[in-house]
């Protein structure tokens, strides 16, 4: 149980990551090609814009979900610091529990808007597809993002490390370990 | 005081409950350290559920449309450019360029430092890319002439920080957006400014070095053939400067395209000219680039979504209108804007800050009759202050991280270069013309 567990985190994991890079990389050929179509053809791509706003939001929601399972969104940590290291677990588990709560509620109301956008069967202008399509990556980012902060409070019940999320545990001197 | 916390439970709808409420819990739960997602969601939702009534799926569709501007694309092309030069040679070449023709003078090891921290601040657009790239060649240098350590550190924290004020500047692009502002004209208008900062800094080097002279170490003169390797090393490096900048005062290229050339620059230099980095290192970069990109976007986005709910409910205008702001004059109203925004960095990341009082002020700058422009200079400056600042400065955890010094030691010679940085707001409020007349030279304003 404990081994296929750990076997989908890294799969997913792989499979963030490669959305994400994929993303930016993409951004970046639309991004010359346009601007370079436009300076030496006179020419650009009538897509582009959208492309690059469909790509950053892509990157954005599943780039969040991939911060939150490497404990890298920011946090204000100056008084959490000066705590004891009991204190800081018990704040760590509480706060990993909260957020969970936080993004399957931000999950579910992406997910009734995602709903919506898709009645009214909205079209991108450009493109001319369905934008549902793409902003279904917002409530599954968050869904991701509640899953990693609910397995973080359950990795913190169990084991006498503090975990910042499923795989990353946090040590002494700020330098976070990914397992 | 009883009715007010009653007016809180009864979900009054008088802006200054509302502002009550949502500023304790934000504050509350960014010092339990939640992340900064959290608190303003959390304070979005108590607004929207609890005060007003609104549907919340109102916050993903903010969320979307605060992600969406055009102009917000040429933030992760910078990262990508930055991140790509960070693993390259381009800091060495840069630095090695300015050593060859000061290095030997008095206080030539700091003020090399601080001019390369500006030129690949203006290269990369990223204040802790310049502290890691910068700051890890030139430390044990100024070391080992005998530099106290607490100076080095500053020295190079602050230096970095003029990277939030020549363009790229993602400060800047930020503001842009988030106040409806050109950006080309907000590049343009951050560089006079952020080359008076690191003049000033230079000449404080000077002193400092004058000051400690006994103990305090000359390197040798560059000798002439020295100088031009230096110079023909750098010719590749220099050429993002005169493409970003050149390209954006000529009017030729948007900063949006300007940051994609960037990136190809950055590939065609380090990967095919150099071949100091392989393609994995560019998919690295990316997969970098994305996780950077993605932690301030949903900030952004939040950000937004927080912004459309204060301006939904009025509360800037209701908040500020008993100050009577729109009758004083234009310098206090600036010296408002650029307190709250100090005071705010000091305790937050300055993105956050951005975020939350950008769309509280900018009523009040368009009544006033203020340029926009202007304020954006002056608000990125105390963006580039508060990250340097204690108590939270996130450069200060930065330079921690990498330099491996404890708190107190970083932050021990941070006072005069704090001095200066205050010095120069007051210089840009009393004296806007620095930041406003290249750009009405070159906009025909």
């Amino acid at each position: 149980m404990k081994n296929s567990l750990f076997i989908i985190n890294r799969v997913t994991e792989k499979l963030e990551a490669f959305v994400i890079s994929a993303g930016i990389i993409l951004m970046m050929i639309n991004s010359v090609v346009n601007a370079m179509g436009r300076y030496l053809f006179n020419y650009s791509l009538y897509f582009s814009e959208e492309l690059n706003q469909f790509l950053i939001v892509i990157v954005t929601f599943v780039g969040f979900a991939y911060a939150v399972r490497m404990g890298r969104n920011i946090r204000m940590t100056a008084v959490y610091d000066l705590l004891t290291f009991r204190k800081q677990k018990i704040l760590t588990t509480f706060i990993a529990f909260s957020s969970a709560v936080l993004m399957f509620y931000l999950s579910y109301q992406a997910y009734l808007y995602v709903l919506e956008i898709r009645d009214i069967n909205r079209l991108s202008s450009a493109l001319q597809i369905p934008v549902y399509l793409i902003y279904s990556i917002i409530p599954f980012g968050f869904f991701i993002a509640g899953l990693q902060y609910g397995s973080s409070f359950i990795m913190n019940l169990l084991h006498s490390e503090i975990y910042l999320s499923f795989s990353v545990i946090e040590t002494k001197d700020n330098q976070d370990m990914q397992l | 005081m009883i009715d007010f916390i009653g007016g809180i439970f009864s979900a009054e709808l008088d802006p200054y409950v509302i502002t009550f409420a949502l500023v304790i819990s934000m504050v509350v739960l960014l010092f339990m350290s939640f992340p900064m997602i959290v608190p303003l969601a959390v304070a979005c939702l108590i607004g929207l559920l609890h005060f007003s009534d609104v549907d919340p799926q109102v916050i993903i569709q903010q969320m979307v449309t605060g992600i969406s501007p055009t102009a917000l694309i040429s933030v992760p092309m910078f990262i990508l450019a930055a991140d790509i030069m960070t693993r390259g040679k381009t800091a060495n070449y840069l630095l090695e360029l300015i050593e060859a023709f000061v290095g030997h003078k008095r206080g030539g090891l700091p003020i090399t430092a601080c001019l390369s921290c500006t030129l690949f601040g203006s290269v990369s657009g990223s204040t802790q890319a310049t502290v890691v790239s910068v700051g890890q060649i030139m430390r044990p240098k100024l070391l080992k002439a005998g530099y106290k350590d607490s100076f080095v550190i500053s020295l190079i924290i602050n230096a970095s920080d003029i990277a939030y004020l020549i363009p790229p500047s993602i400060g800047l692009i930020l503001f842009g957006t988030l106040a409806n502002t050109s950006v080309g004209e907000l590049f343009v208008a951050g560089i006079a400014p952020g080359v008076v900062l690191a003049l000033l800094f230079c000449i404080y080097s000077y002193v400092y070095s004058v000051q400690y002279k006994d103990s305090i170490a000359l390197v040798d003169k560059k000798t002439w053939p020295e100088r031009l390797q230096a110079v023909k090393n750098a010719l590749l490096p220099l050429g993002f400067p005169v493409l970003i900048i050149g390209g954006i005062y000529s009017g030729i290229v948007t900063p949006t395209e300007a940051a994609s050339f960037a990136v190809l620059y950055a590939i065609i230099v380090e990967a095919i000219i150099y071949r100091e980095i392989s393609f994995s290192d560019i998919a690295k970069a990316a997969l970098n680039t994305g996780l950077i990109t993605a932690v301030v976007f949903i900030l952004v986005g939040i950000g937004q979504a927080f912004s459309w709910y204060i301006s939904f409910e009025m509360i800037p205008q209701s908040l500020l209108e008993p100050l009577e702001l729109s009758s004083s004059s234009p310098e206090f109203v600036m010296f408002v804007i650029a307190l709250s925004f100090f005071i705010g960095c000091m305790f937050v990341d300055s993105i956050v800050v951005l975020l939350i009082l950008t769309p509280i002020f900018m009523p009040i700058v368009t009544a006033a009759g203020l340029d926009p422009v202007l304020v954006g200079v002056l608000v990125t400056l105390q963006m580039a202050i508060g990250s340097a600042t204690p108590p939270f400065g996130c450069d200060i955890f930065t330079a921690i991280a990498i330099f491996d010094k404890p708190y107190m030691e970083i932050i021990k010679g941070t006072p005069p270069f704090i001095a200066i940085l205050l010095f120069m707001s007051a210089l840009l409020i009393f004296f806007p013309e620095i930041a406003l007349l290249p750009r009405d030279f070159l906009f025909d304003k």
